[in-house]
C-alpha cells in the first residue's frame, strides 16, 4: 500500500495547532488537539478590475500573461492599434501593418504573432485574412501567411514560433474545420476539427491544447482537445456561448469566461479539469471576452464586445490560500457591559470599565482575555462607563483615556500588568473623545460637542496637537499616535480623517457611518466594525485605499471593546449594547484550512 | 438573501465554540434579543442548532420573543428618568431608546 511518506518523502506532521502559512498548501497534518487530519487549499478564484485599455474594443488578438500582455487590432472600425499591459496599465505601442478585427494571437508581450482576421472593404475574396504578422517588441513584420484566410479562429500556443489556428470563418459567415500549425516560418495543414466552428476559445500548447464553445450553425458547447495530431471531443461547456475569453496551460486545464449568448452577453466563468467544466466566479460585467489570455490561476480579460464595446480589464486570481475573514464566538465576559474600553490583541485583551445597564451603573471592573476566557483583574481607580473612554496598549502595559464618570472625565490611568495608576489628565475634557495608541504614545481627538482638539501622550503628559477637521464625539480610532484614523462619529457619520503625526487630512469615507464603532489595525490595513444606533453588524475592511464591506458580526451591537492592538486579520469585539452584552466575537482571517473527513 | 429560507431557534451563546469560523463561513447567522437566532436553512446550520441544543421556533414564535424583549427594553428606557433631565441628557446617560426589530 502506498503511504504518505512514500509519496511525499516524509511522515504526516503532528501539530497541536493549525499552521497559518500558505507554505502548508497541499500538505497534510494531524491536529493533535482536535484529532483531525487537515490541509490548506486555495480559496475560490475571483475576478478583480485591472487597468482599462486606452481604446475600448472587442474582437482583439490577445496573448501573453496577466502581468505582461499584448492586445492587437479589433474594434468595429477595423483598428491597427496595439496596446501592451504591464499588470496595471495599458500603453500604446506600434500599430499592426494591416488594421483588422477578429484576429488571434500567440506569444508574449514582446514576441508574438497575430494572424487571420477580417477587414472590409479590402478585396481579399470576402475580407477574411490570411495575414500573419510577427511582433519583436518594437515593430510588426509580415511573415508567412495562413494557407486559408480566416477570421474568428481559435488559437493554441504560447510563443511566436509555434501556434495552431483552428477553425474560423472563411466564406462569408461559413464556419470551417481545418487547422494549421505554425513552426516559426510557415503554416502546415493539420487535421480537421470534429465540429466546424468560428469564434471558439482556445488555450494550451500546440501539442496539448483545447478549444471550446464557438458558433457552428448555432452556438455550441462542444469542446475538443488537440494532441498535435488529432482532435478529440471532450466534456462540453455548461453554457452555450461564442467568443469566450480563453486561458489555460493544457488540454486538461482551461478557463472559459464571458462570451456572446446572442442577443445578450455572458459573465459566466467555467474551469475545465480534464473531464468536466465547473462554473466558478462570474466576471463583474458580461461581455464577449474574445481572446483574453493567461492561465487558470492568473488570467486576463481585456476589452470585449458588450453593450457597447468595453475598455475594461478584469484579472482572474486563483492563487490565494487566505480565506475571507469571519466572526466566531469567543469566551463570554464575567460581567456584561456596554462601553468598555478595549486594548490588546485577540488572544490577550483587556476590557476596562463600562456600564452594566441602567444608570448610574458605571464600572471599575476590568477583565483580561487569554483567547478563550475572561478573568477579573485589578479594578480601575475611577469608575467610567457611558460615552466611553478608549484604551490602548497590551495586557501588561495599557492606558485608559477619559470616558464618563457621572459626567465626562479627563481622567487617565495606566496599567503595568498588576495595578492601575492615575496619571496626568487630558487637557480637554469632552464627551466621548476618540483615542488609542499605547501606554507611552497615545492620542486623543475630537469629542462632544464638536470638539476639534487633539492631544498626544508621551508616557508622562498630554501635549496639544493639531486639530481634526470635523469636531465630533463618539468616533472610533485605528492606528498609532503618528499614523491614526479618526473614523465616523455623531456629526460626520462617514468621515474618516488620517493623522500622519503632524496634521489631520480627510481620507476615504467608510461605507456605513455610525457612532460608537470599534476599530483595529493600522492606517494601511484596518478593520472597522459594529456601532450604532441603530445597532450595526457591519464590518468594513481597509486595504490602504478603499473600505470594503466584509462578513457581518453575528449580532448587531455597538459600544464594544475592540482588541485595539489587533490587526485587520485578528481582533475581537467584547461586550457592547443591545444592551449590556457579555458576548465576545472574534474576527479571524486565516489560511483556508480544510478538515479531511473521508 | 432575499430568497433565502431561514431556520429560527432559541439558544444561549455559551461563548467559545458556540459559533465557529467554519459555521460562520458556511451559513449566514444573526442573533437577536431573547436569545433568538436566525440562520440560512442549510444542513450545516441545522447541525449548528442541534450541536448547541437549540429549541426550534417558527418565524412568528421567534418574532414574538424578540418583540417582547424589545418592548421590555423600551419600557425600561421610558421608565428610567431623572428629574430635570433633558431628552438629550437622557440619551447621553442611557443611549438611544431601543428600536423595534423585525427578523428576516
Amino acid at each position: 500500500m502506498t503511504t504518505y511518506k512514500a509519496i511525499h518523502g516524509k511522515l504526516i506532521q503532528h501539530l497541536a495547532s493549525d499552521p497559518d502559512s500558505a507554505a502548508y498548501e497541499g500538505q497534510l497534518w494531524f491536529n493533535t488537539t482536535s484529532s483531525d487530519y487537515k490541509t490548506i487549499t486555495k480559496v475560490p478564484g475571483a475576478w478583480a478590475s485591472g487597468g482599462a485599455l486606452n481604446t475600448a474594443r472587442g474582437q482583439i488578438g490577445c496573448c501573453g500573461t496577466q502581468t505582461a500582455a499584448l492586445a492587437s487590432g479589433g474594434g468595429a472600425s477595423y483598428l491597427a492599434v496595439v496596446e501592451q499591459y504591464d499588470g496595471s496599465s495599458w500603453t500604446e505601442v506600434a500599430d499592426l501593418n494591416q488594421a483588422r478585427l477578429n484576429l488571434v494571437s500567440s506569444g508574449t508581450s514582446t514576441a508574438a504573432i497575430s494572424f487571420g482576421g477580417y477587414v472590409s472593404p479590402i478585396p481579399a475574396p470576402d475580407g477574411n485574412q490570411a495575414l500573419n504578422e510577427v511582433w519583436d517588441g518594437s515593430s510588426w513584420t509580415e511573415v508567412g501567411d495562413l494557407n486559408t484566410g480566416r477570421q474568428g479562429a481559435a488559437a493554441l500556443g504560447t510563443t511566436s514560433t509555434a501556434a495552431v489556428a483552428a477553425g474560423g470563418a472563411s466564406a462569408p459567415g461559413a464556419s470551417i474545420d481545418p487547422s494549421e500549425t505554425w513552426d516559426g516560418s510557415s503554416w502546415t495543414e493539420g487535421s480537421n476539427l470534429n465540429t466546424a466552428r468560428q469564434e471558439a476559445g482556445g488555450s494550451g500548447a500546440v501539442d496539448d491544447g483545447i478549444i471550446y464553445g464557438g458558433y457552428s450553425d448555432t452556438r455550441t458547447t462542444i469542446a475538443e482537445s488537440y494532441n498535435g495530431t488529432s482532435w478529440t471531443e471532450v466534456g462540453d461547456l455548461n453554457t452555450l456561448r461564442s467568443r469566450p475569453g480563453r486561458a489555460g496551460s493544457s488540454s486538461t486545464d482551461a478557463l472559459a469566461y464571458g462570451g456572446s449568448t446572442h442577443p445578450t452577453f455572458s459573465a459566466l466563468t467555467e474551469q475545465f479539469d480534464g473531464s468536466s467544466w465547473t462554473e466558478v466566479a462570474d466576471m463583474s460585467a458580461a461581455r464577449a471576452a474574445d481572446q483574453g489570455t493567461g492561465s487558470t490561476i492568473s488570467a486576463l480579460a481585456a476589452g470585449g464586445r458588450g453593450a457597447p464595446a468595453t475598455a475594461a480589464t478584469e484579472e482572474w486570481d486563483f492563487t490565494q490560500t487566505l480565506a475571507a475573514g469571519a466572526w466566531s464566538t469567543g469566551g463570554n465576559m464575567n460581567t456584561g457591559r456596554e462601553y468598555p474600553a478595549g486594548a490588546g490583541t485577540q488572544t490577550a485583551a483587556l476590557a476596562a470599565g463600562g456600564n452594566a445597564g441602567g444608570s448610574p451603573n458605571e464600572l471599575a471592573l476590568v477583565e483580561q482575555y487569554d483567547g478563550s476566557s475572561w478573568s477579573e483583574i485589578a479594578d480601575l481607580n475611577t469608575i467610567r462607563g457611558r460615552e466611553r473612554g478608549h484604551a490602548g496598549g497590551s495586557t501588561t502595559a495599557a492606558i485608559v483615556i477619559g470616558g464618563f464618570s457621572g459626567g465626562a472625565t479627563a481622567d487617565c490611568e495606566t496599567w503595568n500588568g498588576t495595578s492601575w495608576t492615575e496619571v496626568a489628565n487630558l487637557n480637554t475634557n469632552a464627551i466621548s473623545r476618540t483615542s488609542g495608541g499605547t501606554s507611552t504614545a497615545a492620542i486623543a481627538s475630537g469629542g462632544g460637542p464638536a470638539v476639534v482638539d487633539s492631544e498626544e501622550w508621551n508616557g508622562t503628559s498630554w501635549t496639544e496637537g493639531s486639530n481634526i477637521n470635523a469636531g465630533r464625539a463618539r468616533g472610533s480610532h485605528i492606528g498609532t499616535q503618528t499614523a491614526a484614523f479618526h473614523i465616523s462619529g455623531e456629526t460626520a457619520p462617514t468621515s474618516v480623517e488620517s493623522y500622519d503625526g503632524s496634521s489631520w487630512t480627510e481620507t476615504t469615507d467608510v461605507n456605513t457611518g455610525r457612532q460608537f464603532g470599534s476599530g483595529a489595525g493600522t492606517t494601511s490595513a484596518g478593520l472597522f466594525f459594529v456601532g450604532g444606533p441603530p445597532y450595526q453588524a457591519k464590518t468594513e475592511d481597509w486595504d490602504g485605499s478603499a473600505w470594503t464591506e466584509v462578513a457581518d458580526v453575528p449580532t448587531a451591537h455597538s459600544n464594544s471593546a475592540p482588541a485595539a492592538q489587533g490587526t485587520s486579520s485578528s481582533t475581537l469585539s467584547a461586550g457592547g449594547a443591545t444592551p449590556n452584552l457579555a458576548t465576545t466575537y472574534e474576527w479571524t482571517r486565516s489560511q483556508n484550512i480544510k478538515t479531511i473527513t473521508d | 438573501m432575499a430568497n433565502d429560507i431561514y431556520n429560527y431557534s432559541v439558544m444561549t451563546n455559551t461563548g467559545k465554540g458556540f459559533i465557529t469560523l467554519e459555521d460562520s463561513r458556511a451559513f449566514w447567522i444573526r442573533g437577536y434579543p431573547a436569545d433568538v437566532w436566525v440562520a440560512t436553512d442549510v444542513r450545516e446550520s441545522r447541525h449548528w442548532v442541534s450541536r448547541n441544543s437549540g429549541v426550534s421556533k417558527t418565524k412568528d414564535q421567534a418574532q414574538t420573543l424578540v418583540t417582547a424583549a424589545v418592548d421590555a427594553a423600551q419600557d425600561a428606557w421610558d421608565d428610567d428618568n431623572v428629574d430635570g433631565e433633558s431628552s438629550a441628557e437622557k440619551i447621553t446617560r442611557l443611549g438611544n431608546k431601543p428600536g423595534d426589530i423585525a427578523i428576516p
